[in-house]
């Protein structure tokens, strides 16, 4: 990291420029005694997790139909509005997949959106490759949480990825 | 023996346009024994959210409709009607790239946290925050205000201490 990267504008800082202020700290809020040992409270936090990750079946049917509709309309329209929808609804699903079970979700999903963000600004977007990837959701979905253990789906996961890395270029 | 960190009177905010994300994280929160726990969908509704309930920390997405994770990580530092500008700020997206890290970092965040997100790094997080309280820095101007961007002391300078005399002397705020 270099001194500029720390300097919004440029400008270098002067010392009295510089006001050193201590806010209250946390510690005074959070005893180290008479919580919880962080083990349990791992544990207890995966436990959780389990039990919301049953739900996220349903929530990832959800979100696919309303995926699959605005694909339907991005084929029709190719509005970018719409493109940038489908993009924050698989970037959420992304962020929750490997945390609620679902580690392809999150593998498709980063493959998805790094297509949109890091492909080559010169080439045109292929709407054939965003259905792709959203039709390799519908996969992990039948298969549920077996997906992960299906060569298929990784397969299937592994070409889409190269397919971007090859519209990265 | 290890601690037992008793999160139970901590505040926390927790931001995502994600209704499931929400719970995702308030749930982990519960189960560290976090008790008192609000939400919000974006961040202009987490700046008002603010208000009322205090936060000690707030746990933001990065990207959100409504205002995402930038405009409120602005409106607590920078607004001078923020009612928590020392608020501890955890930046939780599925945007990992060192220009997103530094660009938070340069916003004023406490703590940056990639999707998918962990039980495991999550306590991590939160017992940083609490072991490891760092100092504000205001640089004039509105320049800079936030955290105290310098975490590492570094060991490997063998050259004479030139700074010390200068190192300007902490004042403590009675806000947390």
């Amino acid at each position: 990291m270099t001194d500029s990267e720390d300097r919004k504008d440029g400008r270098p800082f002067r010392r009295s420029d510089v006001e050193v202020l201590m806010p209250r700290p946390l510690s005074e809020k959070v005893p180290v005694v008479g919580g919880i040992k962080t083990n349990d409270a791992l544990q207890r936090a995966e436990e959780a997790l389990a039990r919301i990750a049953d739900e996220f079946d349903g929530l990832l049917a959800e979100e696919l139909a309303a995926l699959d509709e605005l694909m339907a309309d991005y084929m029709v329209s190719k509005s970018s509005e719409t493109l940038d929808k489908l993009f924050r609804r698989i970037h959420n699903l992304r962020g929750q997949g490997t945390t609620l079970g679902y580690p392809l979700v999150t593998r498709i999903g980063s493959s998805f959106c790094g297509y949109l963000i890091e492909r080559n600004p010169d080439r045109p977007l292929r709407p054939d490759l965003v259905e792709q990837h959203l039709k390799a959701l519908h996969i992990v979905m039948k298969e549920g949480k077996n997906a992960d253990a299906d060569s298929t789906a990784h397969a299937v996961a592994e070409a889409l990825e190269q397919a971007v890395q090859r519209e990265k270029l | 023996m290890s601690k037992q960190y008793d999160f139970s009177y901590l505040r926390v905010l927790v931001v995502d346009d994600s209704r499931f994300m929400t719970r995702v994280v308030s749930q982990m929160l519960e189960a560290f024994g976090v008790r008192n726990i609000a939400t919000a969908y974006s961040g202009y509704d987490a700046f008002h959210r603010a208000k009322e309930f205090g936060p000690d920390i707030v746990i933001s997405d990065w990207d959100m409709d409504g205002g995402g994770g930038p405009e409120l990580v602005s409106l607590l530092r920078d607004r001078d009607e923020s009612p928590c500008p020392y608020v501890g700020i955890i930046m939780l997206t599925g945007y990992a790239e060192r220009r997103r890290v530094l660009q938070a970092r340069n916003m004023g965040i406490t703590e940056f946290l990639a999707k998918p997100v962990s039980a495991k790094a999550l306590l991590a997080r939160l017992i940083n925050m609490v072991e490891q309280p760092r100092p504000f820095i205001r640089v004039r101007d509105n320049r800079y205000f936030g955290p105290d961007r310098r975490r590492v002391v570094g060991d490997r300078y063998k050259g004479p201490e030139r700074r010390t005399k200068y190192k300007p002397k902490p004042t403590r705020v009675g806000v947390s």
